[in-house]
């Protein structure tokens, strides 16, 4: 990294989580976190996979409820449900996007149920952060390790730093950073922010968030 | 009927109230007493306001040196006191004890003092109803926007759900012209100075304290809540960068000092804020703004000049005119 006067790199999006190294020596009083480990766990004995899918239905009263039933049916978890009107390009239709966590098993079961319902599935992917914050950091960045920080974020399991413009000015004086945090839901996105708080408050950092209930 | 006035304070609030009084004979204001930190004048039948005017321009004592303003507050002939002299956020004082003197004697108060009025709004509102009076302070937020009026009358029966507001003009300065100027802060703050936008310590404003204060009086006016300075969470603006400006701007953004208040969140602070530069409350120059949420009305924002002689008189007096005699 660059560490030169006027210096900024632009650190492209992440391909995404890894899943590697859980630093789990670093004991983090979040809740959110303790629940992912176990659910790690879990995953990694082979039972369920978290997975993404775009659905497209009838937009009428009742559709949703049914295209979501087959998911309580199948023993899955909904983690999110999210609509999104730029799916919604058929006149009539309804597109919603859903995060939901399934025992691979009943994956194929489950695909096979939706349809029965006549809802259609556009996409089946791994896209699972759909939620997207941008936050403005300024501090001695360099100094405090801002891989780090950015990595306290990655290592939850439910949010990422997608993206990180950094400035800076000279060597001792404050950099500013740009985050953009992408989270699988709205209350990840808020433990996310509540890590980064923590994390500036020890090292010293301003953070700069949207306002209260905004998005940017 | 003429309403009978007494000023405390001939800084730049109260002249300006008396310039618009002389200026606007048809407001039915006439001065009794003013007094300001070395002297007093007091004539029943109504004061010379050019001439203390013309006194205070050369710098002279507006009046008798043996008339103190506990002498005008305690023995002049008036209906409303019109309290507007130099803030004290630490005890509200000599203010709240003049305030209190005129309640005390039955008289009504207008203000534009944040100190007692932050410390001890609902102390003063108690002590005015039981007496009759009432207590008025429009000016001390958001210097022209009718806020409180509105709050008070046109959106009665509301709730207020949330509030946001840019309560402090200096600051909004500053980041206006570090935003558009790629000036550093210690440079848009040597040009706010320069202006007369910024005092020669502007640690009240830069550090977000004034519009901390401001805060807590609205918060009280609506919710009744009796929150202090000290349960508000304050960040100022003073150790923000040009470049977390231009970081901002590359996403269509801009920061901006910003007072909230979420009562169901339990959230009153005071902080920068990222903010979408089409949101109402980004705007540039010294302006000042309040948005508020509210279960009928919506949601409404009202945008005006938060400080300066003039406007901050207009306040005082829209509040002198409102008290039923």
């Amino acid at each position: 990294m660059p560490t030169g006067n006027g210096g900024k790199e632009t650190i492209p999006e992440s391909p995404g989580i890894t899943n590697e190294h859980l630093p789990v020596s670093r004991p983090y009083r979040d809740q959110r976190y303790k629940t992912y480990l176990t659910c790690r766990a879990t995953y990694q004995a082979g039972v369920p996979v978290q997975v993404s899918m775009k659905l497209e239905m009838k937009d009428s009263p009742g559709q949703l409820v049914s295209a979501l039933q087959p998911i309580s049916d199948v023993g899955g978890n909904i983690i999110a449900v999210i609509h999104q009107h730029e799916l919604t390009s058929r006149e009539g239709t309804l597109g919603v996007q859903i995060v939901l966590e399934i025992a691979e098993s009943r994956f194929n079961d489950l695909v096979s149920q939706i349809k029965e319902k006549g809802v259609n599935i556009l996409r089946i992917g791994k896209e699972r952060l759909l939620y997207k914050q941008t936050v403005i950091i300024i501090g001695h960045l360099m100094h405090t390790d801002i891989s780090d920080t950015v990595d306290k974020i990655d290592c939850t399991g439910f949010a990422e730093v997608t993206a990180l413009d950094l400035a800076m000015p000279a060597i001792h004086e404050r950099s500013s950073a740009r985050l953009t945090i992408k989270s699988v839901s709205i209350n990840d996105m808020e433990a996310a922010l509540g890590i980064l708080r923590d994390v500036a408050r020890t090292k010293n950092l301003l953070i700069i968030e949207p306002l209260e209930g905004e998005v940017v | 009927m003429k309403i009978k006035v007494a000023v405390l304070g001939l800084g730049s609030v109260g002249r300006g109230i008396l310039e618009m009084v002389r200026r606007k004979p048809g407001l039915g204001i006439v001065i009794t007493a003013v007094a300001d930190s070395k002297s007093g004048i007091v004539n029943n039948e109504g004061i010379d306001i050019e001439g203390v005017l013309e006194r205070k321009k050369n710098g002279c004592a507006c009046g008798d040196q043996g008339i103190t303003a506990r002498d005008v507050v305690l023995q002049a002939d008036y209906d409303i006191l019109v309290e507007v002299t130099p803030t004290n956020a630490d005890t509200g004082e000599p203010a709240f004890s003049h305030m209190k003197a005129a309640i005390e004697r039955g008289k009504h108060v207008v203000t534009s003092n944040k100190g007692p009025v932050s410390r001890h709004l609902a102390g003063l509102k108690k002590m005015a109803q039981g007496k009759g009076v009432r207590v008025r302070y429009e000016a001390t937020v958001g210097g022209a926007i009718p806020i409180m009026h509105m709050l008070g009358e046109g959106l009665r029966g509301n709730n207020v759900t949330a509030l946001y507001g840019v309560l402090n003009g200096t600051c909004n300065f500053i980041l206006t012209r570090m935003a558009a100027e790629g000036l550093t802060y210690e440079q848009a703050l040597a040009e706010a100075r320069e202006l007369g936008y910024a005092e020669a310590d502007p640690t009240y404003d830069v550090k977000g304290i004034d519009a901390a204060i401001k805060l807590v009086i609205l918060a009280n006016t609506i919710w009744n809540n009796q929150v202090t300075l000290g349960d508000v969470d304050i960040t100022g603006i003073d150790l923000l960068t040009t470049d977390a400006l231009r970081l901002a701007e590359e996403q269509d953004c801009t920061i901006r000092l910003i007072a909230e208040a979420l009562p169901e969140k339990g959230l009153l602070r005071v902080s920068p804020r990222l903010i979408r530069k089409d949101h109402p409350l980004v705007f540039e120059g010294t302006l000042n703004a309040i948005s508020i949420q509210t279960d009928m009305a919506g949601e409404i924002t009202l945008i005006g000049k938060g400080a300066g002689s003039i406007e901050t008189a207009s306040a005082v007096i829209g509040d002198i005119l409102s008290i039923d005699l």
